[in-house]
């Protein structure tokens, strides 16, 4: 698997600006529907189905990491998009750490192989310290974009 | 005294060891002093981390080794085997 597969160019941001859990949440399925990964009409239920799905427990991993995620029926294929905020965000982590990566992921019903794969796939790379700390200090758009690329490309961890 | 377990468990649960199951299994390691890793593969997971855990990939069917160290060993690897039996309580 590579990100590229599942990650929307047009829906990373390396600088959020909602300042809490809800409202990076909001920003991140509305860059999903802007990059054109759901409709404009699906954006309301799957912030709320996500948001939902963080009230059983947060998706905050630790090493201020978050995967916030939920299924939907709209989508036929695992679509994801990532934000980084510099100064973190209080995502109610288990490690009560601020969290400064969020992957968000919706995928279909019918394949939850797809979803575990892909938080296999992520959780992997980020714990190659040197990928994570460069996520972290991501200024742009383009700086995340060239480091996915590279951990396609296996230039991590080598 | 340190003890040292170790002993196979089977993900049961339809939907593997995914974000929440994770969680679940990390809250019950974090009651425990022991060392306590989930193994697959040359993958090792420390069972308080749930990134550790997702790394894993676990899906229903796959075989995890269990390997706990310490003073509370033997309650921590009954507590952990305990979720695996009970399907993580979920449904």
């Amino acid at each position: 698997m590579k990100f590229a597969d599942f990650i929307l160019p047009d829906a990373v941001s390396a600088e959020v600006k909602a300042s809490n859990k809800q409202g990076v949440i909001r920003e991140m399925v509305r860059s999903l529907v802007d990059a054109g990964g759901i409709k404009e009409s699906d954006y309301e239920p799957i912030v709320k189905a996500i948001v939902k799905r963080e009230e059983l427990g947060s998706t905050g991993i630790g090493r201020g990491i978050a995967v916030p995620h939920t299924k939907h029926e709209s989508v036929d294929r695992l679509v994801g998009c990532i934000a980084i905020s510099a100064d973190g965000i209080d995502f109610e982590s288990l490690d009560c750490e601020k969290v400064q990566l969020f992957f968000l992921l919706v995928s279909p019903y019918d394949r939850p192989g797809e979803h575990l794969r892909t938080l296999e796939h992520i959780t992997r790379q980020l714990k190659d310290d040197t990928f994570c700390r460069f996520l972290k200090q991501a200024k742009s758009k383009e700086d995340v974009l060239q480091l996915l690329e590279e951990a396609d490309n296996n230039s991590f961890g080598k | 005294m340190i003890n040292n377990i170790k002993k196979t468990l089977t993900v049961n649960h339809a939907c593997g060891v995914h974000a929440r199951v994770a969680t679940i299994l990390a809250k019950k390691a974090n009651e425990f002093v022991s060392d306590i890793k989930l193994i697959k593969g040359s993958y090792a997971a420390d069972c308080r981390s749930v990134l550790d855990l997702l790394t894993l990939g676990a899906f229903k069917g796959d075989r995890l080794e269990l390997v706990v160290i310490g003073e509370d060993a033997a309650d921590a690897a009954g507590a952990i085997t305990a979720l695996f039996d009970a399907g993580f309580y979920e449904e």
